[in-house]
């Protein structure tokens, strides 16, 4: 091969291939953006499109399947979104199916999400409106993360308020601080195990002391479940109720009795009456007690005088004598 | 009426005694654009007339094409090495490392492949250009093709430039691709990813304006380091030192208008809307 000829068909290798790199570049291009291939079109109705544009990605459950092809202001509400989808997901995508406004990450490019809905619908045909559901938007997330945000700082201001009473409460310092805490603690324990002891000791015993009183063992169980006691319980009963009715009858007898002892007081001829009423007697009585006070005074002094006679004056020494001898010898100081 | 052309006979004699008074600099490079803008308003008016030369053009197309494509491809894959790997420490930083080969992709296509290609291509191509053309001219080779009836504008300037204008987006083209290469290698390098992902990752989110609007660019730009490469060599003088100063010159302006071309490129592209 001369080299001239050489050299152009290596020129020829070079603007081929190259021009084959452009178009398998093109080509790449358009089909991920779905302008090479057989395609229909959805539409959907979104009150707002958050940065939507014409190229972006849509998704059935995850996988891409199309691409905005246009976006058109419908009325001063309503955005007309209209999508590019692959032909062979025309038996795949129902009418019911959601159309949802997404996002790829938090940064990232918007999308339009078709989620699947249960329930039977036929398929959506070429131009049909897919219902849709409003985008999550950024600003609620917001708004909410703010009310939140404020909650979380009232928290913490009641927080910072407990910890600075805690922190100034000398009391529950003293109390961390003592030492012999644990102890108490430790003796709190051993006590509240002895008393859980005690009552599981007391819960065996009543529960025996139940099954006894069911088994009719004891007073208590005869008293419950003896029949023959409860006859004769009954009978009791029956007598006190015999004893009180007669009690009755004696509480009102007295009653009468008394009543009738009030009356002669009050109004009878008896001597009870005229000590009782009777003002003269009264006078003669004082008068009476008066004399016998004179009386005694009176022979008080004689008997005065009959210890000064020369007669009777021994023996008064005496009878002072003896009564000198039983009294107790006086302790010397 | 008469009043009125002794009037304008007065003022055309007072233009043409005043002294002229732009500076010498500034005359030479009013002159330079003049001529170049002949040039190349030749270059279009010779290039459409018969007789084509098909064959010069081809030969011209296979040293230019095929013999710049080692050093192109060459320089494209360490570039798309070394620019993935620089540029995975930050977007790890930011946790957007899966964007590395869109990021790169973009910034290979739409910027980096054709400027760095366009620079290279002038330094080989362009100074080549200049170089050939001036020793032609110095040693009359050109003005003997003229006594000997072939048309030295349409042999060595037309072929010369079409061939820059043509071959040089087919060398942004591979270069692009071998960049890409690198980038998948120097991903793999630091971190792990399939050869199908990571041209899907740049297929899925890379647009139509990206490619297109840069392969027009790079059409310019070989256009203008052939266009002063043939300027320069054409009007060389001076003997063998003009020779130099005319490659030298050529690889000089032909990269100023290569960022020239860019900056103008951007804003009509952004005016288009191909930016986003």
């Amino acid at each position: 091969m001369p080299a001239q000829r050489k050299n152009i068909v290596q020129l020829g290798i070079f603007v081929i291939s190259g021009l084959a790199l452009l178009l398998l570049a093109l080509f790449l291009i358009g089909k991920n953006q779905h302008l090479i291939g057989s395609h229909y079109t959805l539409r959907a109705h979104f009150e707002n499109v958050s940065g939507l544009r014409t190229g972006n990605n849509v998704r059935y459950a995850g996988i891409e399947v199309g691409t905005v092809q246009e976006m058109t202001i419908v009325s001063d509400t309503v955005l007309e979104v209209r999508m590019l989808i692959k032909r062979n997901m025309k038996e795949v995508i129902r009418q019911n199916a959601l159309a949802s406004l997404g996002a790829d990450g938090l940064m990232g490019n918007k999308v339009i999400n078709i989620i699947p809905q249960p329930g039977d619908a036929e398929y959506a045909k070429d131009g049909d409106l897919l219902p849709s559901r409003k985008a999550v938007d950024f600003d609620d997330i917001l708004r909410t993360l703010s009310g939140t945000s404020e909650n979380i700082g009232t928290i913490s201001e009641g927080l910072k308020l407990t910890v600075t009473r805690i922190n100034n409460s000398q009391g529950l310092w003293k109390l961390l601080a003592d030492s012999s805490l644990d102890i108490s603690l430790r003796k709190t324990a051993h006590n509240l195990q002895t008393a859980t002891s005690n009552a599981e000791i007391m819960t065996r015993d009543i529960r025996y002391m139940v099954a006894d009183v069911k088994a009719g063992k004891g007073n208590a169980g005869i008293l419950l479940r003896d029949s023959a006691m409860s006859l004769s319980l009954q009978q009791t009963i029956e007598q006190l109720d015999e004893v009180v009715r007669n009690a009755n009858k004696l509480a009102k007898d007295l009653d009468k009795i008394t009543e009738n002892i009030d009356h002669e007081i009050q109004q009878g001829d008896g001597s009870v009456n005229l000590v009782l009423k009777d003002t003269a007697l009264a006078g003669n009585i004082s008068r009476s007690l008066q004399n016998v006070e004179k009386g005694t005074a009176s022979f008080n002094e004689n008997m005065e005088a009959m210890k000064h006679n020369w007669l009777f004056k021994g023996y008064f020494k005496k009878q002072e004598k003896q009564k000198a001898k039983q009294q107790p010898p006086k302790s010397s100081q | 009426m008469m009043a009125f052309s002794a009037g304008t006979a007065y003022k055309a004699d007072i233009y043409r005694n005043m002294p002229l008074t732009i500076p010498p600099k500034m005359k030479f490079f009013f002159e330079e654009t003049g001529h170049i803008a002949r040039f190349t308003g030749k270059f279009f008016t010779e290039g459409f007339k018969p007789r084509y030369e098909f064959q010069e053009f081809l030969r011209q197309c296979f040293l230019i094409g095929n013999k710049s494509l080692s050093l192109v491809g060459l320089t494209a894959f360490i570039l798309g090495l070394v620019l993935t790997i620089q540029l995975r420490p930050p977007l790890l930083r930011y946790g957007v490392e899966f964007e590395l080969p869109y990021i790169v992709a973009d910034s290979v296509i739409r910027e980096i492949g054709p400027v760095i290609t366009a620079l290279i291509f002038a330094g080989k191509i362009g100074s080549g250009i200049g170089a050939e053309l001036g020793s032609m001219k110095v040693t009359e080779q050109i003005d003997a093709m003229e006594v000997s009836g072939t048309n030295p504008f349409k042999y060595l300037v037309v072929t010369r430039v079409l061939a820059t204008s043509l071959m040089l987006p087919l060398l942004v083209i591979m270069s692009c691709s071998i960049s890409l290469l690198g980038a998948y290698i120097g991903y793999n390098i630091k971190g792990q990813i399939s050869f199908e992902l990571f041209f899907g990752q740049i297929f899925q989110w890379l647009p139509f304006s990206a490619i297109i609007p840069s392969l027009i660019k790079t059409l310019f730009f070989g256009f203008a380091v052939g266009m002063v490469g043939c300027y320069r060599g054409y009007h060389s003088t001076k003997g063998t030192e003009g020779v130099g100063r005319a490659a030298n010159a050529t690889v000089v302006i032909s990269s100023f208008l290569i960022f020239l071309i860019d900056l103008v490129a951007v804003q009509i592209t952004d005016l288009l809307g191909f930016t986003s």
